[in-house]
């Protein structure tokens, strides 16, 4: 039984898999910030906890899309190279330490887009097929 | 009750106050969440003699049968961020534990203060970064396995420190560094068949020091506590009382003294995260001045490979002890011959002094992540454990052994 078990799971360790790519991803913040383009890393240290500002020194306050969401797994992929199971324990594991919060998530690309437009330290992150709204301005766009 | 635990217990019902208070707050969710985290998990072992358990703090232990209440535990935390610079959080988890009081059961209770991005001051209650998993161990949403390799995270281990720590980070392009200092006081439970000791160390600090690139991360820490209290003092009376008569009963008893002992906790860890691949190591050196505290090595390898949802992995952990057993001084064996209490106390003596942990295991399980707050893992554990090296375990072997261990675990987080 132990064999088979052992078997079954160097198989599955083993295997290949891949996944098919889906749309853009627009990274967005307000037209007043002062960004005028960020690059991966710099947005991944916000979505991660790693760092809580933009370059010019001001705080940033970076929100999500839902947990489960193709938006979000698209995102995360292309942004950090890693899965999303992989970013859902990460924050499981930062926030329960205290040391930080996960960015706070809203129901739908519009509800991110509403509050950058009204928000100068906001940072988000919506699907490329959306109308952007005049007041956001994408400052990464995620293949 | 000391003025760290009335501080921490303040902390608490501090911040539990002004979460109530901000209930009735407007954009209540801007400031204030509450979140958690929990296991439901059964463990089963091959084994009815020896008993196995997650770490030495605990004397929930498992047999032959399913145990429903080895890994299972509910946390929850109140997390507040009042402004850009100002934070604070409470976490309290309650699981099945010797000895817990209800300030055991709070594992943060902290002010975070952040003067820039670069900087973050913690005042409280808050876990320590001996090892990468320290912090998070209670949180199996956050990692791969069943449980933490107990060969590395079995050995001596606090869940929190009372007191400050401070952590700068820097950003280079796509690389961070970040460098923390923490220092305070805390203590620890071991718990035997033969009874339960608890070390206070008083003096505890730690210097960390993290670099993320990319996938990879690395991490090294230097941790070092003072003990301030004698873990083993009835049997070090009596052995005193022998002195006068026995020289060698002095010797042994100050073999036995655990007051003023430093250890010295040493670790590097790295691990490389990508969407195929995650492999996590550490390796570390435990040190202490005192003849009773086991200087140890440890050190564990994870592989595991994403394929989808799913999570298979392989593991691979070991400690040993690498201080060399101590005999009794000649005058104590032969007086040991004719009193039979000096006999006893010189046995017992012995087996404090000589304790060790030597052991391997070897791991294989996977973890499927059903949905973004739930993950169903198994994990199949093979552990070789040297004759007289089961410290980890609840009862001590005096032959070389091999125990089986099954785990299914239900984690969560909400």
């Amino acid at each position: 039984m132990k064999k088979l078990y052992l078997i079954i799971m160097v198989v599955i360790l083993c295997c290949v898999s891949a996944f098919p790519a889906l749309s853009a991803v627009l990274v967005i913040v307000n037209k007043n910030n002062s960004s005028r383009s960020m690059d991966k890393a710099e947005v991944s240290a916000l979505y991660l906890g790693r760092y809580q500002a933009f370059k010019d020194g001001s705080f940033a306050l970076p929100f999500d899309l839902p947990a489960d969401g193709e938006v979000r797994k698209e995102f995360y992929e292309k942004l950090t190279g890693k899965s999303v199971a992989y970013i859902n324990a990460y924050w499981a594991r930062i926030l329960f330490t205290g040391r930080a919060t996960p960015p706070r998530q809203l129901d739908s690309d519009k509800m991110v887009m509403d509050v950058v437009k009204k928000n100068p330290s906001a940072i988000g992150y919506v699907s490329a097929d959306i109308k952007l709204d005049s007041n956001v301005k994408v400052i990464l766009r995620l293949e | 009750m000391n003025i760290l635990r009335v501080i921490v217990i303040f902390l608490f019902l501090g911040n539990c106050f002004l979460f109530s208070a901000n209930c009735f707050a407007t954009e209540l969710s801007d400031i204030f969440s509450v979140n958690g985290f929990g296991t439901i998990g059964a463990t089963k072992t091959n084994d009815q003699d020896s008993g196995y358990r997650s770490n030495i703090s605990t004397d929930n232990v498992t047999y032959e049968d399913w145990n429903l209440a080895s890994r299972s535990l509910v946390g929850v935390q109140a997390n507040a961020n009042w402004n850009e610079q100002w934070g604070s959080a409470v976490q309290f988890v309650q699981q099945k534990q010797p000895d817990s009081t209800f300030a055991d059961k709070i594992q943060i209770a902290s002010v975070n203060y952040m003067p820039t991005p670069e900087w973050v001051f913690r005042l409280g209650r808050s876990a320590p970064r001996i090892f990468m998993l320290t912090d998070t161990r209670n949180v199996g949403f956050g990692y791969l396995w069943t449980h933490p390799p107990i060969e590395f995270y079995g050995q001596l281990q606090t869940t929190y420190i009372d007191g400050i720590s401070a952590t700068y980070t820097k950003q280079f392009g796509a690389d961070f560094l970040s460098v923390s200092l923490v220092g305070g006081k805390t203590a620890l439970l071991m718990s035997y068949p033969e009874g339960n000791f608890t070390a206070d160390f008083g003096q505890s600090t730690g210097l960390t020091l993290e670099y993320e690139h990319d996938e990879w991360l690395f991490r090294g820490t230097v941790s070092r506590v003072v003990n301030q209290n004698q873990w083993i003092s009835s049997v070090r009376e009596y052995l005193n009382s022998y002195s006068t008569a026995v020289p060698g009963a002095g010797v042994v008893s100050e073999q036995l003294n655990t007051h003023g002992a430093k250890l010295w906790f040493y670790t590097l860890g790295a691990s490389y995260n990508s969407q195929n691949w995650v492999i996590q190591s550490e390796i570390s050196r435990v040190t202490a001045t005192a003849d009773v505290i086991p200087d140890t090595a440890s050190g564990y390898l994870s592989i595991g490979r994403h394929i989808g949802d799913f999570t298979p992995y392989v593991m691979y952990s070991h400690i040993h002890t690498t201080s060399q057993n101590d005999s009794l001084p000649s005058d104590v064996t032969y007086a040991s011959q004719y009193d039979s209490q000096l006999n006893y106390l010189a046995q017992t003596s012995l087996a404090f002094i000589n304790s060790r942990f030597d052991q391997s295991g070897v791991a294989i399980g996977v973890r499927w992540d059903i949905n973004s707050k739930l993950a169903l893992k198994t994990q199949w554990d093979r552990k070789y454990i040297n004759a007289y090296g089961g410290n980890l375990e609840w009862n001590i072997n005096s032959a070389n052994k091999v125990t089986d261990i099954l785990s299914l675990n239900l984690d969560f987080v909400f």
